[in-house]
């Protein structure tokens, strides 16, 4: 009888637990960038970066499983360090921000330890939504001076542009895009 | 410039050769329809040939292009065939006509855009936009020669597409080279055989209704400077002289329709001119 009220009990303290100790995050766009490189002529490797992002995170070193993370990127805040390349990546040639303004991931799961994981997860560009791997990891949480607490990750991905149908100038310009995300969060007032 | 993976002869298929065969063959139906007195056919064939021509083009250049249409650029390839119609309203009311079936079928076409303008960005655009149409098929509704016309909006078109690839894209440059493509094809065949002069023009008017589509899709999609595109269409306002008392030789009609038609170009392509080279 007893075992009957108990296992239940204890699996939704243990649900419950997860959800309120899992503390949220605010992504904070200034100590956060989103960038990916591809390869120029084969000559290089041209870096672009997206300058406007908001999104939030969820972490718990205790249950890293739980983690869960939505970003959204301004697709039009890119900047190549180079005006006219900009407006040509922006042009419907490749990511037609003015069709997809927004470019968005949001996790589905996460499998790893507290520091190092790989996060699973929904990548919409270009109009396209494709499941998409970041490996993921965690560069370190505490107090800053003035009593925010913080944590972040960085993550990296590989993805084929093609599949997401940004297919000009295939050749000269790289088919691979390698994604890099450097993400700081604030953690929300009230939370453990 | 584009890698091993496209070649330029590639690049022509669609651009040049694909748009050029079929406003040939497209140019010969018409023609062979006229003589066959098939005027109903013709009077509705004839505005919608070089949509028809740059569809060939289009669809070699935008390889991903849908049906029904799920993106904005599908859209494009089908809606000039609205205006590009609409040049056959009433004369009265064609320019309020062709005004509005540009309008509105440019703003399915940005749908994405529209849905986040203001009521006053709307507006004003849409004033705009009626006012650029009105006013361009009011210029082609005036010209009466068949010979200077046409190459003067290939010379306008060639000038675009070099404006809009510099500017931003360089898959909008090509369907502007498509579009000089058709409409010379229809040039050169009228070089060799007799058209009516009203299906002449009714040809060339429907070329100007797909430009004026491309361009609005390379000013509010690909962010070309919209001053650049007004500067480098003005010549579309000069009435050439009467074919039949254009005396000049060909050569020099030629050559002078050549040069007022391009003066402009140059001026908006300096305006676009990148301060750093584009790659």
């Amino acid at each position: 009888m007893l075992n009957t009220w108990l296992k239940p009990a204890l699996l939704a303290t243990a649900l419950i637990s997860s959800s309120t100790f899992a503390a949220d995050y605010k992504i904070d766009p200034a100590h956060t960038a989103v960038l990916f490189k591809v390869n120029h002529l084969g000559f290089s490797e041209t870096v672009v970066r997206f300058n406007g992002l908001e999104g939030e995170y969820s972490y718990d070193a205790e249950k890293p499983a739980a983690s869960r993370v939505s970003v959204t990127i301004d697709a039009d805040s890119l900047d190549s360090n180079h005006e006219a390349r900009d407006k040509h990546i922006k042009s419907p040639d490749f990511l037609d921000t003015k069709q997809y303004p927004e470019i968005t991931f949001t996790s589905t799961h996460y499998q790893g330890s507290a520091t190092q994981g790989v996060l699973t997860g929904e990548l919409m560009l270009h109009g396209v939504t494709k499941t998409v791997s970041l490996d993921i990891i965690k560069i370190g949480e505490g107090l800053d001076p003035w009593k925010n607490y913080r944590s972040g990750f960085n993550g990296t991905a590989t993805l084929k542009r093609s599949d997401f149908g940004i297919d000009q100038m295939q050749g000269a310009i790289g088919d691979e895009l390698k994604i890099e995300l450097f993400i700081e969060g604030i953690r929300s007032q009230g939370q453990p | 410039m584009y890698g091993e993976s496209v070649s330029p002869l590639m690049m022509l298929l669609p651009m040049v050769i694909y748009p050029l065969a079929s406003a040939l063959i497209l140019g010969f139906i018409i023609f062979k329809l006229e003589q066959a007195g098939k005027t109903q056919a013709v009077y509705l064939l004839a505005p919608a040939l070089i949509w028809f021509a740059w569809l060939t083009a289009f669809q070699g250049i935008h390889t991903r292009w849908s049906f029904p249409p799920a993106q904005a650029m599908d859209w494009l390839a089908l809606m000039p065939l609205v205006p590009a119609l609409a040049i056959r309203v009433p004369h009265h009311i064609r320019m309020a006509g062709f005004g509005v079936a540009l309008v509105l079928s440019f703003a399915v076409v940005a749908q994405p855009i529209v849905g986040r303008m203001s009521i006053i960005d709307l507006i004003s655009h849409t004033i705009g936009g009626l006012l650029v149409g009105g006013i361009a098929i009011m210029a082609s509704d005036r010209q009466s020669n068949s010979f200077r016309f046409p190459v003067s909006l290939i010379t306008m078109m060639a000038l675009s597409a070099v404006v809009i690839g510099i500017s931003s894209s360089l898959s909008l440059a090509q369907m502007v080279g498509g579009l000089c493509a058709s409409l010379g094809g229809i040039w050169l065949l009228a070089r060799v055989i007799t058209f009516q002069e009203r299906t002449l023009f009714a040809i060339t008017q429907g070329a100007v209704a797909v430009w004026l589509m491309v361009l609005a899709y390379a000013h509010y999609y690909a962010d070309v400077s919209i001053w650049a595109l007004l500067l480098l269409a003005l010549p579309i306002l000069i009435k050439w002289p009467r074919q039949s008392s254009d005396t000049q030789p060909w050569w020099k009609a030629l050559s002078t329709t050549l040069m007022l038609s391009l003066l402009p170009g140059l001026l908006a392509l300096w305006l676009v001119w990148p301060a750093q080279s584009l790659f």
